[in-house]
């Protein structure tokens, strides 16, 4: 069975690279464009990893990672951030993983890749 | 908060369980591991007390109503401090709302927290991301007496490595209590004993700090007491710094008008967009001409839809682009004699029904046969604009006069209205481009029409006068 993978941006364009992307790499791909949203899909299915992007207009990342994380503190979360500054962070101690943005496809891949199979 | 012990030693039980309640919010909730043979459930108005205790012999009627009287008295005790707690709280937002420095605002605070009897010592800490440490200062006790001069003042530092119970309380919201050693900190493990009950801080963003707080012992009122205070340090916190950050906004937006309104700059950002724009155009034929002939080669669905956005988004920067340059281009004009009232009164025609409205009333002093040099179709929309103006500013009626001479070789036209004129601060900037002084003005207006009449070779200039403003448009008079 495919793994199902959230993706969770305010930027169309964001959700719809990163959902091509895995999509070509074997993922059942869900996007949402908020964190309200986001917490939806992750409620109604059993997702094996979230992509999370921490600067988001509603709820901002952080409290859906804290939401998240409440319901469910098992599903691995990788938090997408535009620059490499805003890597150290709390949430970095909370979040599985910190992606910067414009890091390469294989890069991003990769990471998702080693997360769920030392999880499996 | 002795009630337990009171009851236990009053009427001999021991207590295994106590909570009162009011209107459904717990005040108080006590227990203690041993085995108990007896409960208690009393009401009193908006009061609800639960007891479960040990006790040999069963309690006599008497005993039950003096332990209700006991009980409630206590509760409503209770809710009276409370009041005072919350008293005290909206103290500490107001001094926020009068400016007073940060430190005093935490000071109060911590004071508040110290001074009921709940909390010996306390500890406020911020939140380094950078560093991953909370950096902060400890608070005590002299004498079992609060004194501001007796504080116990030092810079300690929580280093945060990894989850653990404390991460868990900031990171959740929670309030509860810890033992000191998690804190990794030689400092505070001896300065507090091993407990220690903490809360975080927050901004609208996330966690900002945590306070920490040491009693004797711990129990729900307490509890609710630090989260009560870490609650409004938290809107504190965050209050003091938007207002700072809206006094600096305030500053920028009254930098910005007074400086970069100024026509030079305009000028030259005018220049530099246009230059901008024209080199920005070639480009963008290219990559729009390019993705077409792309289109042809490849059949793959998706990427259609790629071209398609391609196409879409270079089709917005193009019509950018061509807006920018419009506004920026030299006017041609095509010059001819016109006759001054058929301009007028064209344009009175198009203002009819507004002037009707707001009971405007114009008049003209001038010759009909008086005639100017110019482009008919700028003109008019100079005039327009002008009018319609005058119009606004007479929402409840008024005087339009118009009156017409020549001076040496300049036709001079002349508008004057009743509308209050204009403020002298504005009067300056009135011809700035995006300057505006009406809600749903552009700030073009004024500007273009000046544009216009200076590219004829004229002259537009507005000034008060009377109740109102007054006009001039010189144009040449072409030799006539």
């Amino acid at each position: 069975m495919k793994e199902k993978v959230l993706v969770v941006d305010d930027e169309k364009g964001i959700r719809e690279y990163y959902k091509d992307l895995l999509q070509e790499n074997g993922y059942e791909v869900y996007t949402a464009k908020n964190a309200k949203d986001g917490l939806q899909v992750a409620s109604e299915n059993e997702l094996d990893l979230i992509l999370l992007d921490i600067n988001m207009p509603d709820l901002n990342g952080l409290d859906a990672l804290k939401k998240i994380k409440e319901m469910d503190a098992r599903i691995p979360v990788f938090l997408l951030t535009a620059h490499e500054k805003y890597k150290r962070n709390f949430a970095s101690l909370y979040a599985e993983e910190y992606i910067v943005k414009d890091k390469k496809p294989d890069f991003i891949v990769r990471k998702i890749g080693e997360k769920l199979r030392s999880t499996a | 908060m002795n009630l337990p012990r009171i009851i236990e030693n009053i009427f001999a039980v021991k207590l295994a369980y106590l909570a009162v309640d009011y209107k459904g919010s717990k005040v108080l909730e006590y227990t203690q591991d041993i085995n108990s043979n007896m409960s208690l459930d009393l009401n009193d108005r908006d009061f609800h007390c639960r007891l479960e205790f040990y006790r040999k012999e069963s309690l006599t009627d008497d005993d039950a109503a003096n332990l209700q009287g006991l009980i409630f008295g206590f509760a409503e005790d209770s809710c009276i401090s409370n009041f005072s707690e919350i008293l005290n709280c909206t103290d500490i937002l107001y001094s926020v709302l009068k400016h007073d420095s940060i430190d005093t605002v935490i000071y109060n605070m911590i004071e508040g927290l110290l001074t009921h009897d709940n909390f010996t010592k306390a500890g406020i800490f911020f939140l380094n991301e950078t560093l991953m440490k909370l950096k902060g200062v400890i608070y005590g006790h002299v004498a079992s007496e609060v004194k501001i001069d007796s504080f116990n003042f030092r810079r300690l530092s929580i280093p945060l490595e990894k989850r653990n119970h404390f991460t868990d309380i900031i990171f959740f919201d929670k309030t509860d209590t810890i033992n000191t050693d998690i804190l990794n900190s030689e400092a505070l493990s001896s300065y507090f004993n091993n407990e220690v009950a903490c809360c975080g801080i927050y901004s609208s963003k996330g966690p900002v700090g945590v306070i920490l707080a040491e009693a004797e012992n711990y129990d729900s009122y307490k509890m609710n007491h630090l989260r009560l205070y870490s609650k409004i340090c938290s809107v504190a916190l965050e209050l003091s710094k938007m207002l700072k950050r809206l006094e600096f906004a305030i500053q920028d937006i009254n930098y910005f008008r007074e400086n970069l309104y100024k026509s030079d700059n305009f000028a030259q950002i005018g220049k530099l967009a246009a230059t901008v724009a024209h080199e920005l155009k070639n480009p963008l034929v290219a990559i729009g001409g390019f993705s077409r002939r792309l289109e042809k080669f490849v059949s793959e669905p998706k990427a259609q839809n790629y071209l398609q956005i391609i196409y879409s988004e270079v089709d917005r920067l193009e019509k950018i682009v061509s807006d920018i340059l419009h506004y920026s281009r030299e006017i041609k004009l095509n010059k001819d004699f016109i006759y001054i009232h058929d301009i007028i009164f064209e344009v009175v025609q198009l203002l009819d029904s507004q002037m009707r409205l707001s009971g405007v009333e114009l008049k003209y002093y001038y010759d009909y046969s008086f005639k100017i040099h110019a482009d008919l179709k700028r003109i008019k929309q100079v005039f327009l604009n002008l009018l319609g103006n005058s119009l606004d500013a007479m929402p409840d009626g008024g005087i339009i006069e118009v009156y017409t001479y020549s001076r040496e070789k300049f036709d001079v036209i002349e508008i004057r209205d009743s509308g209050g004129g204009v403020s002298e601060e504005n009067i300056e900037k009135i011809f700035e481009p995006f300057y505006t002084t009406k809600e749903k003005g552009t700030g073009l207006g004024l500007p273009l029409c000046r544009k216009i009449v200076k590219s004829h070779g004229g002259e537009l200039t507005l000034s008060n006068s009377g109740d109102g403003v007054r006009i001039l448009l010189e144009l040449p008079n072409g030799g006539s």
